[in-house]
């Protein structure tokens, strides 16, 4: 390819653009399916897209509840998009998140009596270390025996939710709430405060922080190249000299330090306490958000933003259309699987144009 | 004295029928394990990872169960699941083998939207309203056995758990003892020395993704027509993956898939019996419950550590310049 | 017995192009019933894509092919099963996780010729064998069978899938000699009952002992075919794989030699298959020294790049570097040494192709200062250093910011080329540097690699290329089955010799050919 030749920088271009293509079809693709699933079951699509936005964007419930939402997104899917980088696929954030929050919980009453500012990061520590416990283990077994990672964070997910039912219900059950089992709350001290001005807590401010140091952890740092080298080219990693195993261990441990943040701010900002079926609905569902933000850490905020926006106008739609909020994840499978063929049919492509030289 | 000795042979049965029921249902939990894991063996044999499986099953568990109730028929449901699982494993095919794309992306697609599109549907069709009923689903008895007194009741089972049992060797067979089974075990090991001992590689991974499909589809049918007789927001569980993990520490052979399936089945019904009967109370509900997956993870870490995996899975083939 | 058709094969201007070279161009071959015919060449010559069009695994852009006689289309193996035609590969096409029956079973339906049961099968494969003049364990597991062993599995598969025409791919490139000699019995026999054998390699001394004629390829395209009864030399075979002309020799620089500083002694090396790769090689690399390491690629060229720049351990002997021993350390330790290297495999190893250039620059180097910067990684620094690096050698890129994946072969080397440079390094091993490139680009890297060695980098130049060998050396060495058999000091050698002795031709180098050991 001649650089020269207005051919050759057009290609060149676009060959960057490219993925970004991938993702617009990825996107445009679904919600035209979509569109024809919502007509096939007598629905409006028109109504349906307008009215979800509408009710995320232009009601102050709304806008409130999806930049709440948005927090647990964000900071998930930003950990999440440093392992996948690195070709490691940890799909149970929804337990490592889980175990995160009840870290949290225990430090937050544990430690009640000890003023805000230090409370409030002790909390949200101990969220990250609870999610690093749980995602310990499929890291070493990755790491020193090859066991598919797929298969053991998800048994580790499901781990969580049984413990979860045990220890809301036994060990951790408040005694004075006689009701409904529920976890001893934390502390008034432990709250997260609101933004000024507004009644949105500060979880979006620290995710929007998260996002941006894990942008530069990997565009800067050296640890951030050699998870990006260890991802493209496991061969020239060697080549180079990379120490592998560290490299696994270490990204599948920040993904999981992250997903347990979430879980400490959804504690601190939001709960309080824990039900015991407390279920976050962000596991698999981070997973093509990461895709489809092209493992860009600062293309994922707008991304997160667009999804929370999703749920809470699909929740609230759901309430004034009558449409099921599980639209939703047809329409973000369907994204991820236009979003495979979308790529596959690129690096055709280049073969193709290739060969014809 | 007299009374100690009427309660010593009283108990001896009372053991010997616990028993029973729960190996009759270990069979019952395994069952759907089985049939996914089976499919899989002959899928990633062949060089293909099938993460959609668990979205396989959920559709179909859902497609079997409207139909059966539609058509009223348990037969027709369990036809329409496995023809969903096909189905699916089709689209699979094209995206995989043909368009190749990453097989990752593919499988977790499909199973995020089988989530969301087997729940909205179940609102769709039905509503708020209470689910309708299903034909009665007469066990199948296995005549003479079934009269043996007490542990009788173990041959007295849903028709799919003996098609399970039935599929095993048949299956082992397959794979172990024809030129089919060779040609598929060539694919995952080297799919190049196939092609060039003329195997239609790209073919042969159609055919063999339609099967995995057919499979988890008869998995899934299984779960909402025989194990319960409704559909459930996301009913399997993760049963598609820990298939998948069983597959991988079976070392993709059928014989030890059934062993591995009967085992998590013990530990499901073993969670099931504990909380029905209220043994152990001193060990928690919950605990038990986590069981199937403790197991999991256990068998990967004692079988599939020294697991050879076929060198060729998950990678697209194309012939080498 | 073979019906009594003119050629058994008929090739006419068969042509194959590949992204940015022509593999094989017009070429037309022929090949008679009971004939065992050579097929000559260097490496890249096009005999392997030749062999592997009759074999059905490529098309052919251009041209036409005849088995016996009539006019056929051979779309895949399938179709190439069907027609008669066996091709034994050089890697072997063995599942080494099946017995031997299961791999010889494999195909048989396809090409016509099923048993009913394994164990017919197997009775047939120690019938056979027998006849053959060998024995072999149908039952046994190909991967624990010797290499010979495997061999004659994959003669057997050829043979019971019924071939007429059986291509043997290097064949002899894995065996010891001794197992050579078995092979070569075998081979007489088939071709004496009729069977037609194209027999792949670029070893003269058996091409000239076995075969009947032999077909020269060179840069994909057919020299010529002589008969063996009409070879005068094996000088003039040699002419024809390496070109008639013997190019007068580039006035080079003075060289000045300095101490020493590598030196590898008695080194023994394994490949991927656990098999010998360098056996008991002695080295010895001096400041500012250019050592030319010629060879037909096979003979351990990789295995020796790769343990000299630690990326694959010694079974035997050490290698020292200023006097210490550099056993155990591994690739990121060595390049902190001083020793570069230039893979011959970029887009495997070399460079990440979804990276940029900048980003592929720093992968040696961002470890430590400049590039370094505690945790962060001075991009701006790396970029102005690709940018000003993508000037210096001409390489067509959109700047540093590219990704590597918009690159073409050749630019891609010369990137690779420029990071391993950079660092101004004390031992440079360049493994084909310039392979694959246009001539203006070798004529840079070639000067590049000149203006290291003035500078007092020892460059080891391991390289296909006997030009280039010759252009570049101070001292040339020759590296065959794994052994460095000849070291000659430029001033002694001429293209012939080291030719002759590329080939394991060595009773023609003439006194020179002795280890002459600075």
């Amino acid at each position: 390819m001649k650089s020269g030749t207005l051919r050759g920088a057009i290609l060149s271009s676009t060959s960057v653009l490219r993925p970004a293509l991938s993702t617009v079809a990825a996107i445009l693709g679904a919600l035209l399916a979509g569109a024809i699933i919502l007509t096939a079951i007598g629905f409006n699509p028109a109504e349906v897209y307008y009215t979800v936005f509408h009710e995320a964007w232009y009601t102050e419930f709304g806008i409130r509840k999806t930049l709440i939402e948005t927090m647990p997104f964000l900071t998930i899917v930003s950990g999440l998009l440093v392992c996948f980088r690195a070709g490691l696929w940890n799909v149970g954030v929804q337990g490592q998140m889980i175990i995160g929050g009840l870290f949290a919980n225990i430090i937050g009453y544990v430690l009640g009596p000890l003023p805000s500012p230090l409370l409030i990061p002790v909390m949200l520590m101990a969220g990250m270390l609870g999610g690093i416990v749980w995602v310990l283990p499929s890291a070493i077994m990755k790491a020193r025996w090859d066991l598919n990672e797929i298969v053991t964070t998800l048994m580790m997910n499901f781990i969580a939710i049984d413990l979860e039912l045990y220890l809301v219900k036994g060990p951790l059950r408040d005694p004075k709430i006689s009701t409904h089992p529920m976890t001893t709350p934390v502390a008034p001290t432990a709250e997260l405060p609101n933004i000024p001005g507004t009644e949105v807590h500060i979880g979006i401010i620290i995710a929007l922080a998260l996002s941006f140091v894990i942008y530069l952890l990997m565009s800067r740092t050296t640890l951030g190249y050699q998870f990006r080298v260890l991802g493209y080219n496991i061969n020239a990693a060697r080549y180079a000299g990379l120490s592998i195993s560290r490299l696994i261990i270490l990204s599948l441990l920040v993904s999981g330090a992250t997903a347990g943040l979430a879980g400490a701010v959804q504690v601190a900002g939001v709960m309080r306490n824990i039900d015991p079926e407390w279920v976050p609905f962000y596991g698999f569902e981070a997973v093509p958000l990461v895709f489809l933000a092209n493992f860009n850490a600062l293309a994922v905020i707008p991304f997160s933003f667009l999804f929370s926006s999703f749920l809470v106008g699909g929740d609230l739609m759901h309430r004034a259309v009558g449409l099921p909020i599980f639209f939703i994840d047809v329409l973000l499978g369907l994204m991820l699987l236009f979003f495979g063929a979308a790529e596959a049919v690129r690096h055709l492509e280049l073969r193709w144009r290739k060969v014809r030289g | 004295m007299e009374e100690g000795k009427g309660l010593s042979e009283l108990l001896d049965p009372i053991i010997i029928m616990f028993l029973t029921f729960l190996f009759g249902s270990m069979l019952r939990s395994a069952t759907p394990i089985l049939l996914t894991a089976l499919g899989e063996t002959y899928g990633e044999s062949a060089g293909v990872l099938n993460l959609g499986a668990e979205g396989m099953m959920l559709t179909a568990a859902f497609a079997a169960f409207v139909a059966g109730v539609t058509a009223n028929s348990v037969l027709i449901g369990v036809l329409v699941g496995v023809g969903t699982g096909m189905l699916i494993g089709l689209i699979v095919a094209f995206l995989v083998v043909t368009l190749r794309a990453d097989q990752i992306v593919v499988g977790v697609g499909f199973d995020v939207a089988a989530v969301g599109s087997t729940s909205l549907g179940l609102r769709v069709v039905y509503g708020t309203a209470q689910l309708p009923l299903l034909p009665p689903r007469e066990a199948v008895n296995v005549a003479p056995l079934s009269s043996i007194p007490i542990i009788g009741g173990l041959f007295n089972q849903p028709a799919l758990v003996y098609v399970a049992i039935l599929l095993t060797p048949i299956f082992y067979y397959g794979l172990y003892r024809t030129r089919f089974g060779l040609k598929v075990r060539t694919l995952g090991e080297n799919p190049m020395v196939a092609d060039t001992a003329g195997v239609n590689v790209f073919l042969f991974r159609y055919m063999i993704l339609v099967l995995v499909g057919a499979m988890a589809g008869l998995a899934g049918a299984y779960l909402s027509l025989y194990q319960v007789s409704f559909f459930r927001d996301n009913m399997t569980q993760g049963r598609g993956f820990i298939a998948i993990a069983v597959t991988m520490f079976a070392r993709w052979n059928p014989v030890n898939v059934f062993v591995a399936s009967l085992l998590y089945g013990g530990a499901e019904s073993l969670a099931g019996g504990v909380q029905a009967l209220g043994f152990l109370r001193t060990v928690p509900n919950e605990v038990v419950l986590m069981l199937p997956y403790i197991f999991t993870i256990a068998g990967l870490v004692a079988l599939a550590r020294r697991a050879r995996i076929p060198p060729a899975l998950a990678r697209p083939y194309r012939r080498e310049l | 017995m073979l019906d009594k058709a003119e050629h058994a094969i008929r090739t006419v201007g068969i042509t194959k192009r590949f992204p940015g070279v022509v593999a094989n161009r017009s070429i037309d071959f022929d090949l008679m019933p009971g004939e065992i015919h050579g097929l000559l060449g260097e490496n890249g010559a096009g005999k392997t894509t030749l062999s592997s069009i009759l074999a059905g695994y490529y098309h052919p852009d251009e041209g036409e092919i005849y088995v016996r006689d009539k006019f056929v289309r051979i779309r895949s193996p399938r179709d190439a099963l069907k027609l008669g035609i066996g091709m034994v590969y050089q890697h072997f096409s063995l599942v080494p996780r099946f017995n031997v029956v299961e791999n010889v079973l494999l195909g048989l339906d396809v090409a016509g010729q099923d048993v009913k049961d394994l164990k017919t099968l197997a009775n047939a494969i120690s019938q056979r064998a027998t006849e053959l003049g060998f024995t072999i364990d149908p039952w046994a597991e190909v991967s624990e069978l010797s290499v010979g062993e495997q061999q004659r599995v994959e003669i057997l598969k050829v043979l019971f899938r019924g071939a007429s025409i059986i291509i043997l791919d290097e064949p002899t490139s894995v065996l010891a000699p001794v197992e050579v000699e078995g092979l070569f019995r075998t081979i007489k026999s088939l071709a004496s009952q009729g069977r037609s054998i194209v027999f792949i390699t670029h070893k003269l001394v058996e091409a000239l002992e076995f075969c009947d004629r032999i077909t020269v390829l060179r840069s994909g395209v057919k020299v010529g075919t002589l008969s063996k009864s009409r070879l005068k030399s094996a000088r003039e075979v040699v002419q024809m794989m390496f070109g008639a002309e013997i190019e007068p020799t580039t006035a080079k620089r003075v060289q000045q030699v300095g101490e020493e500083v590598l030196r590898a002694e008695g080194v023994f090396v394994e490949n991927d298959l656990g098999h010998e790769a360098l056996r008991n090689v002695s080295l010895t690399l001096h400041k500012g020294e250019i050592m030319g390491i010629a060879g037909v690629e096979g003979n351990g060229q990789k295995e020796l790049a790769e343990a000299l720049a630690a990326i694959r351990p010694l079974k035997a002997g050490r290698i020292l570097m200023g006097g210490r021993s550099v056993l155990g350390s591994n690739p990121a330790q060595q390049y902190d040494l001083g020793v570069a290297y230039i893979t011959d495999d970029r887009v495997g190893e070399g460079l990440v192709r979804d990276l940029t250039v900048a980003e592929n620059f720093v992968l040696k180097s961002f470890r430590k200062p400049p590039y370094r910067k505690g945790l962060i990684i001075d991009w701006r620094r790396a970029e102005k250093e690709a940018d000003h690096l993508i000037d210096e050698y001409a390489i067509v890129a959109r700047g540093p910011r590219s990704i590597a994946r918009t690159l073409s072969g050749g630019n891609l080397q010369k990137l690779l080329v420029a990071r391993e440079l950079s660092r101004r390094p004390i031992v440079l091993v360049a493994s084909q540097p310039t392979h694959g490139l246009d001539a203006r680009t070798t004529q840079y890297i070639h000067q590049k690699l000149v203006e290291q060695a003035s500078q007092g980098t020892a460059v080891v130049l391991i390289s296909n290329d006997l030009d280039e060998v010759f252009a570049l050396s101070d001292t040339i060495a020759v590296i065959y089955r794994g052994e460095i058999i000849g070291l000659l000091p430029r001033g002694h050698a001429t293209r012939e010799q080291v030719a002759h002795l590329m080939v394991g031709l060595q009773e023609e180098s003439g006194k020179a050919a002795e280890l002459v050991q600075k």
